[in-house]
């Protein structure tokens, strides 16, 4: 993780409101401002994410997002605006971004995450959130993820329904523990409600922001499963996979 | 016994119901549970659940109570159980 930094004034007064979380106080947003984190697409998911972190005070914010918005983005990717379609999303989210806290460093790439520039993206951050709609992109930053030692927040949704774990290299299951392989059935475009991506956008945010400032009791070897259409919440035990290509030899000298 | 299975995401949809009760004769392992469901319910559950060698696909989350267990795991039910079928989800 980052150094701590210490707050200015001007900062005490925008976050003092959670200053008095217990078990948190000056010492975590310290800890918040001294550290980085990539979103992988702010759509959805990401952008709820983004926008939680940023009001938290996370010093600097990576956001990772290619193209343009488009009319059928807007019923949930709630940093972007009806007078922005056609151009790009990312620039839409640091905008706004910078607009809610001034005082976060807010850096736009506007590039998905890729093969090419995923050791890149992940190497500048201390904690990474994977809200991309593609397993091809979330398994990427996985597997970089786990190389470069630094704690992973999978945040997913489909129709009614979410799910949440975090992944620390080497201590929990990682996502290729959970799907070696690329689900083949899943769909680029899927139904989904903005209400229910901000729901795990949330809970995601919550997770790293205990994961960076030290607080509570992060989804480590859990998945927490949210059926919003009854509103039940489930967190189940999930396990490393004995030999799993990704992480299989990740900390076994500190469990021997 | 009775084994209650749940379904979620993808699944649920294929499945067409979010939840049901299996009657199953005798005693029946994990896979096997698996495999009948995927019978008993046809295209395109099955795609979901089995691959090509005809057992659960390896990416596919399976949890009896609140523990994970591999579909490939020959766990043996036991009258009561309930399972979680959930297929991967990345809605972003």
């Amino acid at each position: 993780m980052g150094a701590r930094k210490p707050l200015t004034d001007a900062e005490r007064a925008v976050y003092e409101w959670q200053l008095w979380v217990d078990g948190f106080g000056e010492e975590g947003q310290e800890k918040l401002k001294g550290a980085s984190v990539l979103v992988s697409r702010v759509g959805g998911v990401g952008g709820v994410v983004a926008q939680q972190l940023a009001a938290a005070g996370v010093g600097r914010l990576v956001l990772a997002h290619r193209g343009d918005l488009r009319a059928n983005d807007l019923n949930r990717q709630l940093l972007m605006s009806y007078d922005g379609i056609g151009t790009p999303r990312v620039e839409q989210a640091a905008r706004r971004l910078r607009q809610l806290n001034p005082f976060v460093e807010v850096e736009a790439v506007a590039e998905n995450v890729t093969e090419e520039n995923v050791a890149d993206l992940v190497g500048r951050v201390d904690l990474v959130m994977s809200c991309a709609p593609l397993f091809r992109e979330r398994l990427l930053l996985n597997g970089t993820a786990v190389a470069q030692g630094k704690p992973l927040v999978d945040c997913a949704m489909y129709d009614l329904e979410a799910q949440l774990t975090t992944v620390l290299p080497g201590r929990t299951p990682c996502l290729a523990c959970l799907y070696p392989e690329e689900p083949a059935a899943w769909q680029r475009e899927f139904p989904v409600f903005g209400a229910v991506a901000g729901t795990v956008g949330c809970l995601g945010a919550m997770e790293a922001i205990k994961v960076l400032a030290g607080l509570g009791e992060p989804l480590l070897g859990k998945l927490l499963v949210c059926d919003l259409r009854d509103m039940t919440f489930r967190k189940v035990a999930i396990h490393r996979r004995p030999g799993c290509a990704v992480c299989g030899e990740v900390g076994k000298r500190d469990n021997s | 016994m009775r084994i209650a299975v749940k379904y979620l995401a993808q699944v649920r949809q294929a499945a067409g119901c979010p939840a049901e009760a299996l009657d199953v004769e005798g005693g029946c392992s994990l896979p096997e549970l698996v495999r009948r469901v995927a019978d008993r319910h046809g295209e395109p559950l099955r795609r979901l659940l089995l691959n090509a060698a005809g057992g659960p696909h390896d990416s596919l989350l399976l949890f009896v109570g609140d523990e994970q267990v591999r579909g490939g795991a020959a766990v043996e039910l036991k009258d009561g159980d309930v399972v979680t079928v959930l297929a991967p989800m990345a809605g972003g």
